[in-house]
């Protein structure tokens, strides 16, 4: 005889009862790797999705400014640093049927030749494609719907190495529309998902051959993406700094005539007009001597009544010929100051336009007093960038700057100017004054001179800027994919927290039924003391026994798990798709996870077993022997005295708790574990008030209800299960927003704004102002809670705080330390510590997109290859805002001076009538999407009513489990009584009136667990009520509750009825 | 404690009392009990229901504690005594034979009986235990059934093996408490003779609380228990 083989026995002997341990281990091992499973699965499938996504492309580069390299870039930096190099064209803009229909906005037009396919290690899918021949995702074939070879019609914005909202960038908007086929459609296994951003949701692309769309757009030989293979960015940036053009960063320095008005021998200018500061000053380091200058045009120049229209003027440098100016003069050319018939002193006027942040146009004037007459000789045509629109025209008729221009105005003399001197400057003045009022944020040079040769300027350029810095980075896309991966939206631990209430039920459960077994076994453990057993061995037999029951069912639960997650995930591809949408997930399970839920799942049940063996063997051993002991240990007065001060002290320390925390989640659920706990403590004094009660019960129900302080353990723990699941329900009920509740009001999450739209291809008019508010966007990682992926850099909207301000748009939950909540949206013009931007966001994009808190700063990549940093000054609840940082429209301009246009509106109701409407009508051909907020708020809403409903799912389940132990407390009850109610019987009451006995008794216990949750539930939430407004809803968990406490009567009542079956008398024989 | 022979008797009662309850509702169920039982002597306690008969012999088997007095086993007061060493003393020198059998139902006959050497660290070895085991099986005329599970037993049979698991330690002192209650007439007697022979023979005193003059009779004293207090003849 050993210890083991006792326990085998007793194992199998009490197989029956041990089933209950086994049942209940197995649940909680189940739920536990069950839960973690869809975790590992979550991770998995977007591991798996962003491999899909990015093929073998382990870094790419994008440049931040949105300019376009040399597409042999890519041959030389994959001799350079190896791996597979593909050159891209990257585009945004619209798909449609050629009839309108099925028009899909946010289409990504990505042009690939055969290096792009090979990186998904597949054939050119688009190999000897003619010019209207193209490839298609599958989304994208699924969306446009019809038969794939079917026509189709791709609009695309015209790229502009000038910014739209630049000064003198010609005319915006201009686009492109191809008439294509779909050739093949491209799965994801062939790069049909390929996408940079982090997002679960698969993009809609058509790829087009490389060649053919570069010629589209008027960019041959150049691409505005490269994507590298088996490089890492690291290695990747290095190649780039060895085989990086000046042409890579849209720059060129070009030789100069020599015999030009300032002695330079070559020029560095850019395509993009503006030569962007940082550059400049890099190149200005670089070539020491350097002279900027920069050309604008002037609306015109006056004297008196003689006045010269559209003339180019440069702010220069003093060198050469060009005079040195001070502020307020000018150096006019000869042909200016005969035209106008100037002479030194003369004071002249010039009007200009500069560009406002609205991209409206200001015209403003200037006085300059002449102080040079320079000779035409040598003026060239040199100081002119290539301004879109007037560069390259031959007639002065056919200007086209993007400004209005009446060119009536321009006289023969102007023609001729323009055809002997082109663009030569007819005027001069001094760097500084003419960057004072041309500046802008593009920059504030249009060119640098230098005194040495084109091929020297250039090798030393090349040489010392640093492509990298000026932002022609390779990133880690890879790296950083995967991340974002694993970064994500915990789905284990999710799940986990949701079914922490049925893991609850089950262990208490099984505690219960394991309690029960070992009073069964009372007169063994009795035995086992009278033997010489030391008391903790014999607890250590009961909690080992239990312990070999539990391993089992925790054995059997890691492989029941599977089905647990599996139901899960199948339940977030359907009935909870708003939890995660566009989750495409598959099941797999690591086999850690297994263990680990197999080891928590047993540890749990060992912990539970131990809390309910903690009495075995401190009975003494002749109690324990006498058959018939009594079991019942009614509690004493003392003890009611203390729970009822206990339940006081903790209805105290809930309202205290509630008084000070507010709406916050840790309050809710402090109060709410306080009054759960105070209402416990008032239970068991009332029961032990019950059990001390002197003088006889009246009647049957007064019998039963005293009943219930029999066994002070079973019904506590009855009541506590109950009161949990009621709370948990009715909370999480009470928590569900309807997006619809409060829409048209200013402080909802809607701002009160009836629309929200957002357009592909940007708009550069914005609304009428008392019809929206604009929004500018720098697309980042979607931070909302629609995407799955830990967002690695958010996205930006600018804003003209002001427009939001003046409409009280949005409620403020929170603002930074030291910020008044009040301030609201003039937070964002706030200056902050440390010149941080300061940035405004709704708490799911803050709190759980980024992981981050009012106060908190943190750094961002700007629109030039840098990084700036961002305080979240101010936190917003739940809006059509989620899933970007909202900045002012003056920091978005100087942190992405490349973001032209708006592309987001805040739209009034009113937006469809009057002028409104007519710049509705312009923004729907820029691919606009118009959602009403409220909608968009729902989709939002959605993810968090999808949580609930799942919390509410799992806790019903826990409920069920509860209600279900209360059934079994009712049985053992009943059968522990059997001789009790079989003497009641033979005293002459019904078997009717027994039933009614033993159900009065437990209705005591349903009747205090449902009403201890649902009061505790009242009052944990509502702080939340009185912040929320009306929000919540009451109805539905308040029926939720009633519906729960009958279902726990029926079940005592089932109980009741089946336990009193058969015939009583036998049980009287058996006393 | 020694388990060597000693000069201060097996078991030395001294003034031992028990009180349960408080007050003015307290019932004294021993009063000053005195007792001297030498080792392999026999001793019937004899009274009515209720008298104390029970609590005495847990008093003495360590199993409930006076309330007053001193009970010492071999000279040592038990109640001075660790919880651990009262466990280990239980093992080692005391038997108990209860009115219900107390056997376990998912052991068989065997394991049964051997249960109590797994309480006691220093029992001897499992095939000495075994071998033991058998040969008091034997004796009592259980050998065929050992492998035979509880259930399977008659009642005097299940009341045959307690009295073999008491024994299978070699205690000093076996105390049984009403071990005839619940058997027949026939079966009462077999065991009545089988406790006085196993006393005779394994040399282990014998206490036992009953009320039947028949099994009394086969000790060398008898007790009579009345109002908490005890008179030997």
């Amino acid at each position: 005889m050993t210890a083991f083989r006792y326990l085998l026995r007793s194992l199998f002997f009490y197989r029956r009862t041990h089933l209950g341990v086994c049942v209940g281990a197995l649940l909680a091992a189940a739920i536990l790797t069950g839960s973690l499973g869809v975790g590992d699965s979550v991770r998995f499938s977007l591991r798996r999705l962003a491999l899909e996504r990015l093929g073998a492309v382990s870094a790419a580069l994008v440049p931040s400014g949105g300019g376009f390299f040399r597409e042999r870039l890519a041959g030389e930096i994959a001799a350079h640093a190896g791996g597979q190099a593909a050159p891209i064209l990257l585009l945004r803009g619209t798909a449609a049927r050629p009839d309108g229909s099925s028009l899909c906005r946010d289409v990504q037009i990505v042009g690939v030749d055969a290096r792009f396919w090979r990186l998904w290690g597949g054939a050119d899918l688009l190999e000897g494609a003619t010019a209207s021949e193209a490839a298609v995702n599958d989304r994208l074939a699924e969306r446009l719907g019809g038969n794939p070879g079917e026509p189709f019609v791709v609009r695309v914005e015209e790229p502009s190495l000038l910014s739209r909202d630049a000064p003198l960038s010609g005319n915006a908007g201009g686009s492109v529309a191809l008439r294509l086929r779909a050739r093949a459609v491209v799965d994801a296994a062939r790069g049909g998902r390929f996408s940079l951003r982090a997002s679960q949701v698969p993009p809609l692309t058509v790829f087009l051959p490389l060649e053919g769309l570069q010629k589209e757009i008027h960019q041959p030989g150049r691409a505005n993406g490269l994507l590298l293979g088996g490089v890492e960015a690291e290695a990747a940036n290095a190649a780039l700094r060895a085989a990086w053009q000046l042409a890579d960063l849209n720059l060129e320095v070009r030789p100069l005539a020599a015999q030009g008005l300032e002695d330079a021998r070559s020029e560095l200018h850019s395509g993009q007009i503006f030569l962007d500061s940082a550059l400049a000053a890099a190149a200005r380091e670089a070539v020491p001597g350097a002279r900027g200058a920069l050309t604008y045009l002037a609306n015109e120049i006056r004297l008196g009544e003689k006045a010269a229209p559209y003339s180019l003027v440069t702010a220069a440098e003093e060198g050469g010929a060009v005079p040195a100016l001070g502020q307020g003069e000018i150096a006019l050319n000869a042909w200016l100051a005969e035209d106008l018939g100037a002479r030194m002193g003369d004071s002249v006027v010039f009007k200009y336009y500069t560009v406002g942040n609205d991209r409206r146009l200001q015209e403003k004037a200037a006085r300059f007093t002449v102080r040079a007459i320079l000779p035409m000789e040598r003026l060239d045509a040199s100081w002119m960038p290539p301004f879109p629109g007037l560069a390259g025209v031959g007639n002065c008729r056919d200007w086209n700057p993007g400004i209005p221009m009446d060119l009536s105005r321009i006289r023969p003399k102007d023609e001729a100017y323009w055809k002997t001197y082109r663009g030569a400057p007819k005027a001069f003045v001094g760097l500084r004054a003419g960057q004072a009022i041309w500046g802008n944020r593009f920059g504030a040079l249009t060119s640098l001179r230098f005194s040495d040769e084109a091929g020297g300027v250039e090798k030393v350029l090349r040489e010392r800027i640093d492509p990298v810095r000026a932002g022609l980075a390779f990133q880690p896309v890879r790296a950083q994919a995967l991340r974002a991966g694993e970064g994500a939206q915990d789905f284990g631990g999710l799940f986990l927290g949701f079914s922490f209430f049925l893991i609850a039920a089950a262990l208490l459960l099984m505690a219960m039924l394991f309690v029960f077994s070992r009073e069964q076994r009372a007169e063994e453990a009795g035995l086992l003391l009278a033997l010489g057993f030391e008391p903790q061995r014999v607890r250590r037999w009961a909690l080992a026994e239990g312990g070999l029951a539990a391993a089992l069912g925790a054995l059997a639960g890691a492989a029941a798990g599977a089905l647990y997650a599996r139901l899960a995930l199948h339940g977030l591809a359907t009935i909870w798709r708003g939890a995660a949408p566009y989750g495409e997930f598959r099941y797999h399970a690591e086999p850690l996870t297994l263990a680990l839920g197999a080891g928590i799942g047993f540890a749990a049940a060992m912990l539970a077993l131990a809390w309910a063996a903690r009495g075995e063997g401190k009975r003494p051993a002749a109690e324990l022997l006498a058959r018939g002991a009594e079991r019942e240990r009614p509690l004493s007065a003392r003890a009611g005295r203390w729970n009822a001060g206990a339940g006081v002290l903790g209805l105290a320390a809930a309202c205290a708790v509630l008084a000070g925390g507010g709406r916050s989640a840790e309050a809710f659920f402090g109060a709410g574990a306080l009054l759960l706990a105070a209402g416990i403590a008032g239970s068991a004094a009332f029961l032990a008030r019950l059990a001390q009660r002197e003088g006889g019960a009246r009647g049957l129900a007064a019998i039963g209800v005293r009943g219930a302080a029999r066994h002070p353990g079973r019904s506590l723990a009855t009541i506590a299960v109950l009161a949990s699941g009621v709370f948990l329900t009715i909370a999480t009920g009470a928590f569900r927003q309807d997006p619809l509740a409060h829409a048209p009001e200013r402080g909802s999450g809607t701002g009160g704004f009836a629309w929200f739209a957002r357009t592909t291809l940007p708009v550069y008019e914005p609304p009428p102002d008392a019809d929206g508010v604009p929004l500018r966007v720098w697309e980042g990682d979607d931070a909302s809670c629609l995407n799955l992926n830990r967002a690695q850099t958010p996205g930006f909207l600018g804003v003209r705080p002001e427009a939001l301000a003046e409409r009280r748009a949005f409620r403020f939950l929170e603002s930074a330390p030291g910020l008044a909540r009040e301030d609201g949206w003039r937070l964002l013009a706030a200056p902050q510590p440390g010149g941080a931007v300061p940035a405004i966001g709704d708490e799911a994009t803050v709190r759980w997109g980024l992981g981050l808190a009012a106060g908190d700063v943190f750094s961002c990549p700007d629109g030039r290859g840098g990084t700036f940093p961002v305080r979240i000054v101010g936190v917003l609840p739940a809006s059509v805002l989620e899933g970007n940082l909202v900045i002012s429209e003056q920091e978005f301009l100087r942190r992405f001076p490349g973001e032209a246009g708006w592309r987001a509106f805040l739209l009034e109701a009113s937006v469809e009538r009057g002028a409104g409407a007519a710049w509705l009508e312009g923004a729907q051909g820029r691919g606009m999407e118009r959602v009403p907020a409220s909608r968009r708020l729902g989709d939002f809403l959605a993810v968090e009513n999808s949580y609930l409903a799942i919390f509410q799912a799992l806790g019903g389940l826990g409920l069920l489990l509860g209600s279900a132990g209360l059934a079994v407390v009712v049985g053992r009850n009943v059968a522990e009584r059997r001789g009790e109610f079989a003497l009641m019987q033979a005293l002459g009451f019904a078997p009717g009136a027994l039933r009614r006995l033993v159900l009065c008794e437990h209705a005591v216990l349903v009747a205090l667990g449902v009403g201890i949750g649902a009061l505790s539930a009242a009052v944990a939430i509502l702080p939340s009520v009185e912040a929320e407004g009306n929000g919540l809803s009451w109805m539905g968990p308040l029926g939720t509750a009633l519906a729960l406490a009958g279902c726990a009567l029926a079940w005592s009542g089932l109980a009741a009825r089946m336990s009193l079956r058969g015939p009583l008398l036998e049980a009287l024989r058996g006393e | 404690m020694d388990a060597s022979p000693s000069p201060s008797p097996l078991l030395e009662l001294r003034a031992v009392g028990k009180r349960y309850g408080a007050g003015g509702t307290a019932v004294e169920v021993l009063d000053g009990v005195d007792l001297v039982l030498e080792s392999g002597a026999s001793l019937a306690i004899l009274g009515p229901s209720g008298c104390g008969k029970s609590t005495l012999l847990n008093c003495i088997g360590t199993l409930d504690r006076p309330t007053s007095g001193e009970v010492l086993l071999e000279g040592a007061d038990w109640q001075r005594l660790s919880p651990r060493e009262i466990a280990r003393l239980r093992a080692r020198r005391i038997g108990f034979v209860f009115q219900l059998h107390h056997l376990l139902p998912q052991c068989t006959v065997l394991e049964n009986i051997l249960l109590p050497t797994l309480a006691d660290p220093a029992s001897p070895p499992g095939p000495e235990a075994a071998e033991r085991a058998g040969r008091l099986l034997e004796r009592v005329g259980l050998s065929a059934r050992k492998n035979h599970r509880p259930g399977e037993l008659s009642g005097g049979e299940r009341q045959r093996a307690a009295v073999v698991r008491a024994l299978i330690n070699r205690p000093a002192l076996l105390l049984a408490d009403e071990p005839t209650g619940s058997l027949d007439a026939a079966s009462a007697e077999s065991l009545g003779d089988l406790l006085a022979e196993l006393n005779r023979e394994e040399g282990v005193a014998l206490v036992v609380a009953t009320h039947s003059p028949e099994l009394a009779r086969r000790m060398a004293r008898t007790g009579r228990l009345h109002e908490g207090r005890l008179r030997v003849s």
